[in-house]
């Protein structure tokens, strides 16, 4: 119970299952029937992500992942992110517990950013499967495009959040 | 299982086995605090995993056709990104979809957006996200993903068509 108070979007997903249970059975069940191909894709991916969750934590050292990703890592840190992420499997939410561990040991928020998209939008897998259905030129345009916007977007969303932090510093 | 999943299946084993024989107070205390980090998560990813299959249900994939037209106006592009953003087609269903589209005629500009949307906004996971990184980090990195998922697609008309 205290679990389902502390989750609301849990909660609201399983209401939502009971009441079409009672108004719209065969929608409930087909729902359910979709769901059950991705909690396969959850149950074979986390373990992996909790796994290298607690490698991070026992092994890398906070000095390590602040000089290769955080603040100051420059050019080295936003390649090192990118490749991170494009050397991913699984959704986004799997990228959820890795980026925050690393943003904990000093990754800036510029490259977390970068390896959240990237994770999300240009990885290894997904860009073979770019290739079979839209053809090379179509990957490769928009994996040198979206390169260029991550980037981009991991500096303002930096400077955006950070700028907030040290006006409440100075206050 | 996929040959990059297998592969990490793989190097999480043996990095495990390494961990715990090294050193497994150090290994246990880790795990202690992952779990910790991950007791909010995993209810939540579960919350997704079901939600995701009733967006499928009421909003089938083959729906979203609807949408795409021959246009590559900032309109339909940005009527494109839209749709990636609130709907959770994952992207092995999604590549061949717009393919087809293509096809059959549709532009690739509003398809392009559609895309990188799906991926990189994500309505459903703010919650999670907003956890571990913030209300401001998530709102800045999902709303400039929107507005670059459309500057990528109208440039990919560009130099594509």
């Amino acid at each position: 119970m205290k679990m389902l108070k502390k989750n609301k979007l849990l909660t609201l997903v399983i209401i939502t299952y009971i009441v079409l249970a009672i108004f719209q059975r065969e929608n409930a069940i087909t729902a359910f029937n979709n769901s059950l191909y991705y909690l396969k894709e959850m149950l074979i991916i986390m373990p992996i992500v909790i796994i290298f969750t607690i490698l991070i934590n026992a092994w890398i050292p906070k000095e390590l992942i602040s000089k290769n990703l955080g603040e100051y890592s420059g050019f080295k840190g936003t390649v090192f992110a990118l490749l991170m992420g494009m050397l991913s499997t699984g959704p986004i939410y799997a990228a959820f517990p890795i980026a925050a561990v690393l943003r904990k040991k000093g990754a800036s928020i510029q490259n977390v950013v970068i390896i959240l998209s990237a994770w999300a939008v240009i990885k290894l897998p997904m860009l073979i499967n770019e290739v079979k259905f839209l053809g090379f030129d179509f990957m490769i345009t928009r994996w040198f495009l979206t390169i260029i916007a991550i980037v981009l977007i991991g500096k303002i969303t930096e400077f955006l959040v950070t700028k907030e932090t040290k006006k409440l510093a100075n206050a | 299982m996929d040959i990059f999943t297998t592969v990490f299946w793989i190097i999480a084993i043996v990095l495990l086995v390494w961990s715990i024989q090294k050193d497994k107070t150090k290994t246990l205390k880790a795990f202690k605090k992952s779990k910790n980090s991950l007791k909010f998560m995993l209810p939540s990813i579960l919350g997704i995993v079901f939600l995701i299959g009733l967006i499928l249900t009421y909003l089938p994939p083959e729906s979203v056709s609807n949408y795409f037209g021959t246009s590559s106006s900032l309109k339909a592009t940005t009527v494109g990104a839209l749709i990636g953003s609130i709907t959770l087609i994952p992207a092995f269903v999604a590549f061949p979809l717009v393919g087809s589209f293509i096809e059959l005629g549709a532009n690739i500009v509003p398809g392009a957006a559609f895309l990188t949307t799906l991926t990189m906004v994500g309505v459903v996971t703010i919650s999670i996200e907003k956890e571990k990184f913030g209300l401001k980090f998530t709102l800045l990195r999902n709303g400039l993903s929107f507005v670059f998922a459309i500057i990528i697609a109208l440039l990919m008309g560009v130099i594509l068509l």
